[in-house]
């Protein structure tokens, strides 16, 4: 055995296990098959909201105390949140992926908060007139007054021609003052004719003014006439009485200050949202009221909330009863109603009322309103414009591209944010038109990349890009519920005290929450799908390949080392990175 | 070196007293070294806690089973255990006690003092009527009885040690030092 | 400045004076008051470390190691159980050369279920690879774990530093705490010699293969084997700034002396007392104390003891079937060293589970090794009950 000196030996080998070179060396980015990418994807909310309202970017500047910020970007989509913030149906929150975990974020509640706080604040300095072009817009309903709005921001000078006395269409005559206070609607209209829109009372399109001149004397004209005609009640018996009432012209009159004697005893029939106001403003005229709907509570189109709150003020229901027969002596009526059950689903999903068979129901009251529906006299349009030598295509536009139609007159779905989305969406097409008879060329894939989530939402921000949310890629696919790490979010109730109160007054029914309910809400938004900066890629990365980049201040990926491991995209709280198959392996 | 042995119960407080007086002692210039009987400790069992004191440092590293002075901060514990075990002749006991120490001679040929520490306690709103915090008002009548330290420097030390409440702890230390009651001689000797 | 503190206290005052910068801790039973007041230090901000509080004693070594491989200066603190449940960790701390500080209460390990001073848990990490000091008052607690940051980082090795349990750590005594700025100028910010660094990556750790093994452990035992001669340095110059001087072992009164024993921990001091009482009726007797069990500084003891004829090792500890732990390693360390005269040697195990040990106890062993009942084993049980 040979002797050796320790003490002496220059060892080769390192005192522990340490690689002799920097491990950058070792490209270990070359064996993955799939790799991470930011890609920024649609929030539920926004891709379910018909006005385009960017609720995720809003949420995420709240959450970072940027109010004005998140003001600024809520009326760059949404040109009356006050009033959506009241009246909306607000389908975002059943879109919301925190629904099924702990309760949709109060999206809606929220939207009012701002909505309020907007109509407190002065109006923006916007920059606007700087397109020489006059638009008409015929109805000052929310289509119409959301067209009117955006043309103004994006520079155009704009007139809005009415046909009734007041301002406001639909949100005037149809909705309940305890729904959406006057007030709150009249500084809304005060702002816009701050913002210098010109608005003509008592002017008929088609008759005050005529087409012709309307068509010649503006660049464009953007029909929203509404749906204004009742649809009837197909009973038999005699339905020429007085105590028959259409529920539009009932509310019509309500809102117009009216009081009309209906007596004890009322039934309304329909499941709308119409028949809950005018169930609702039944009661408050001191009737009982009982609801006569075909369907379940389940079918019922309402909104949710007046349902429950319709409840609570103490309306009752009769569901799968459908009217048959009217009949009556000394001013009392009766109602006969087939007794029905459900069938086989219709075209919209909603399962058909079929007769049950059995003894019919007999209601008896001193009043009923029909609330069935409504009409948009679209027929008489069509002969008008026809007259005029005006034909419409399916964007809504003739071929002269001067005239567009949209909200309840155009077919678009019954509610005002589908009305402010078709308003948005025109106003964008007839600046796209308005340009290009300029010279620009706007291509058509320019308002597919404007289109949020693949739906029919535009994104006001991205056509002007303006958008205050740094989105690296905004991608059109929507983060569904799987893709949320929900392990970095606490259960929490949502702060939703709306401190409804059972008034059974023409006061406002809701009072909405407060101020610190609100940021609350913005601080339980998941920021679906947009990076944040959060940092849990780069903590979790476990090649150290994900680094901020000073400039950008973003996170970039050193894809030469990323290994393509996915804990970045497992850890994401917010399904804003994905895993992309490597384009060479396909 | 001088030992001193101090027996109580839990959450008497036997353990501060003990660090106060060191604390007090040492700032005197003396070496010291505190410390309890170290068990698993629970409120009202009996707890003990040593002090030696020293001109130079303390060597000893273990329990003091032949104290010169005792303080017995619950009277009850007369009776529970072997309180003067090792105590040497002559050796001093301060007893917590609202009797006057002649009713204590019965115990042996000791030094006897009391002082009703509990009813000072409370005086100042130290602990509760069933749990009187009696450390500080004990270590006050000590400074007196022993004549080891000064009363100021037992004070001053209460500061450092006990800083809640440390005015009422102060007050109750020097309201014993008035109140202590030595007996007239040592009994039986 | 001097403070009347408790040995838990004097070691969260030197890892405070040391500016450790992470603390990873379990803080639950069997931890001690250590950990309590650095939290609180961390807490008011006096200290700004990063308290980690871990769900386990190991967790607490592994973020320890996460730590120092960043380049951090680390410190834990735990007790019997709870090192005994470290034990992976501390292998892993010391082969990959992490400089960590922590402090072992001494207690013993159960059951039966007891929480008083034994060294069994320290003495049971020998071949971890960790350094080992033992300490014997709070002053000495507290300049050791300054020291103990200077020695493992000079090393790239792990160091322990223990007490016992009660008899130090929750005994007040007078203890010298140093300026912020004399600790600064004995030891500076860590200046790691191999760290994770994003800008200059290196692999850690991955496999080795027999042909390198070998080798890195021999780096490991040298290190050690280093410490004898710098240990000796490091503490000088912490005598040059605080007067204070320890050594790796202590001879105490050994220069006549006939009987010499072999003592560790608080039952050194204990034994001084004795010792001087003995000496001072004219009795050739002395001690020798070991601090550093790791590395074992086979050199001094053998200087020490050379030509003494009788010695008697006190052991805390016991290695069950087998005898004291110190007086194997010294027994073992004297074979050969002075085969002419081969001492008298007897081992004495006393104070187990925190028994109390008087000078009645250690003057017991004394008379017991001067009688000439040659006993020469290392398992001489003291005061066991009949």
């Amino acid at each position: 055995m040979s002797e050796q000196n320790f003490n002496t030996v220059p060892l080769h080998t390192p005192p522990l296990s340490v690689s002799s070179s920097s491990t950058e060396q070792n490209i270990t980015g070359s064996w993955k098959y799939i790799q991470p990418a930011y890609h920024d994807r649609v929030a539920p909310c926004i891709a379910g909201c018909p006005t385009g309202v960017d609720i995720e970017g809003y949420m995420s500047l709240l959450r970072d105390g940027e109010l004005s910020a998140a003001m600024e970007l809520l009326q760059c989509e949404n040109p009356m949140p006050a009033i959506t913030g009241r009246v909306c149906n607000h389908p975002c929150e059943s879109r919301c992926n925190r629904a099924n975990y702990d309760g949709a974020v109060a999206i809606h509640a929220v939207e009012r908060v701002l909505g309020d706080m907007i109509l407190e604040e002065p109006l923006p300095h916007w920059t606007m007139r700087k397109h020489d072009e006059r638009i008409a817009v015929i109805g000052s309903g929310p289509a119409g007054l959301a067209c009117a709005y955006h043309l103004t921001r994006l520079g155009y000078n704009v007139e809005v021609f009415e046909k009734e006395e007041e301002l406001g269409g639909m949100l005037r005559l149809g909705i309940p003052g305890y729904r959406l206070p006057r007030e709150v609607l009249d500084s809304q209209i005060a702002r816009y004719k701050a913002m210098g829109i010109i608005f003509h009372t008592g002017m008929r399109a088609g008759t005050d003014i005529g087409w012709p001149r309307l068509t010649t004397e503006f660049s464009a004209v953007f029909i929203a006439s509404g749906a204004h005609v009742s649809r009837l009640l197909d009973l038999e018996g005699d339905c020429s009485r007085q105590s028959l009432r259409s529920g539009l012209d009932f509310l019509r009159e309500v809102n117009a200050g009216g009081r009309p004697d209906i007596g004890k005893h009322a039934l309304v029939i329909g499941g709308g949202n119409t028949a809950m106001d005018c169930a609702r403003t039944a009661l408050r005229l001191g009737a009982e009221v009982t609801v006569v709907y075909r369907r379940t509570r389940a079918e019922m189109p309402a909104i949710d909330e007046e349902i429950e709150d319709a409840a609570r003020e103490g309306v009752k229901f009769e569901f799968l009863a459908s009217p048959e027969k009217l009949s009556g002596t000394g001013g009392r009526l009766q109602l006969a109603c087939t007794r029905m059950e459900l069938g086989e689903p219709d075209a919209q999903g909603r399962r058909r009322p079929v007769p049950a068979g059995g003894e019919p129901l007999l209601l008896e009251a001193d009043t009923i309103i029909s609330a069935i529906g409504e009409d948009t006299g679209l027929h008489d349009l069509q002969a008008e414009l026809a007259d005029a030598k005006l034909a419409m295509n399916t964007w809504g536009c003739e071929k002269l591209a001067r005239v567009f139609l949209g909200g309840d007159v155009a077919g678009d779905e019954r509610t005002v944010a589908s009305a402010l989305g078709a308003g948005k969406r025109c106003a964008i097409y007839i600046d796209r038109q308005l340009r290009q008879q300029h010279g620009e060329d706007i291509p058509e894939e320019r308002l597919e990349a404007i289109r949020i989530g693949g739906s029919e939402s535009l994104s006001m921000a991205r056509w002007t890009n303006s958008d205050p949310i740094m989105r690296v890629s905004p991608q059109n696919d929507v983060v569904q519920p799987a893709d949320i790490n929900t392990a970095y979010f606490p259960r929490e109730p949502r702060h939703n005290d709306r401190h409804a109160a059972l008034l059974k007054s023409f006061e406002e029914s809701n009072t909405g929450i407060t101020t610190r309910d609100a940021l609350a809400e913005a601080a339980r938004c998941y920021e679906c799908g947009v990076c944040n900066e959060c940092e849990l890629c780069r903590i979790y990365c476990g090649e150290a390949a994900i680094q901020l980049d000073p400039g950008s201040g973003r996170f970039v990926i050193d894809l030469d080392h990323c290994k393509g491991c996915g804990v970045c995209t497992a850890e994401c709280p917010r399904g804003a990175l994905v895993m992309e198959r490597l384009a060479n392996m396909d | 070196m001088r030992e001193l042995r101090i027996h109580g119960r839990g959450g008497q407080g036997a353990v501060i007293a003990s660090k106060v007086l060191a604390v007090a002692i040492f700032k005197e210039g003396r070496w010291v070294q505190s410390f309890p009987a170290f068990g698993v400790e629970r409120r009202g069992a009996p707890v003990t806690a040593f002090l030696r004191v020293a001109d130079s440092p303390v060597l000893l590293r273990c329990e003091v089973t032949t104290p010169d002075d005792l303080i017995v901060l619950d009277p009850t514990l007369l009776d529970a255990i072997d309180i003067t075990a090792g105590l040497k002749p002559g050796g001093s006991i301060l007893i917590n006690s609202a009797a006057a120490p002649e009713a204590y001679a019965h115990i042996g040929p000791y030094r006897i003092a009391t002082v009703d520490a509990s009813a000072i306690a409370l005086k100042y709103g130290l602990g509760s009527r069933t749990q009187p915090i009696v450390n500080t008002a004990i270590v006050g009548a000590f400074a007196v009885f022993s004549g080891l330290v000064s009363l100021d420097k037992v004070c001053a030390a209460i500061e450092d040690e006990v800083p809640r409440h440390a005015e009422e702890n102060v007050a109750a230390a020097r309201e014993a030092a008035e109140l202590v009651r030595i007996a007239q001689e040592a009994a039986h000797v | 400045m001097q403070k009347v503190i408790v040995g838990n206290h004097a070691v969260s005052w030197g890892v405070k004076l040391a500016r450790t910068e992470v603390i990873p801790a379990y803080p639950i039973t069997p931890q001690t008051q250590i950990v309590e007041e650095l939290s609180e230090m961390c807490a008011s901000g006096e200290l700004p470390a990063r308290f980690i509080k871990v769900e386990s004693e190991h967790s607490a070594m592994a973020s320890a190691v996460g730590a120092s491989a960043a380049g951090a200066r680390a410190f834990t603190a735990t007790s019997s159980q709870g090192l005994a449940l470290m034990h992976e960790m501390l292998h892993w701390a010391a082969a990959a050369r992490h400089p960590i500080v922590m402090a072992d209460v001494n207690r013993a390990l159960g059951p039966g279920w007891n929480i008083w001073t034994d060294q069994t848990d320290s003495l049971s990490q020998r071949d971890t690879g960790w350094l080992q000091l033992y300490c014997e008052n709070n002053q000495e607690v507290l300049d050791t774990t300054i020291i103990a940051f200077r020695l493992a980082e000079a090393l790239d090795l792990p160091v322990m530093l223990v007490l016992d349990a009660f008899y130090l750590s929750h005994t007040s005594e007078p203890v010298d705490i140093p300026d912020q700025a004399l600790v600064d100028s004995f030891l500076p910010k860590r200046e790691a010699h191999y760290k994770l660094d994003i800008n200059e990556p290196h692999a850690f750790n991955a496999l080795v293969k027999p042909d390198d093994y070998m080798e890195m452990r021999w780096h490991m035992h040298d290190a050690q084997r280093r410490a004898l001669e710098l240990y000796p340095q490091i503490e000088s110059e912490w005598l040059a700034l605080t007067g204070r001087y320890y050594g790796m072992i202590e001879p105490y009164r050994t220069d006549d002396a006939e009987t010499v024993l072999i003592t560790t921990g608080t039952v050194t001091s204990t034994a001084r007392y004795v010792i001087d009482e003995r000496r001072s009726r004219g009795e050739k007797v002395g001690l020798v104390k070991i601090k550093m069990f790791r590395p074992f500084p086979v050199e001094a003891m053998r200087a020490a003891l050379k030509g003494i004829p009788r010695i008697a090792v006190i052991d805390r500890n016991i290695s069950p079937g087998n005898g004291g732990i110190f007086a194997q390693e010294l027994r073992s360390a004297l074979y050969g060293s002075d085969s002419d005269a081969a001492p008298q040697f007897n081992g004495y195990i006393v104070g187990l589970g925190g028994r109390n040990v008087t000078p009645d106890t250690i003057n017991g062993i004394i008379d017991h090794v001067q009688s000439g009942e040659t006993v020469d084993r290392p398992d001489i049980w003291v005061g066991v009950k009949a």
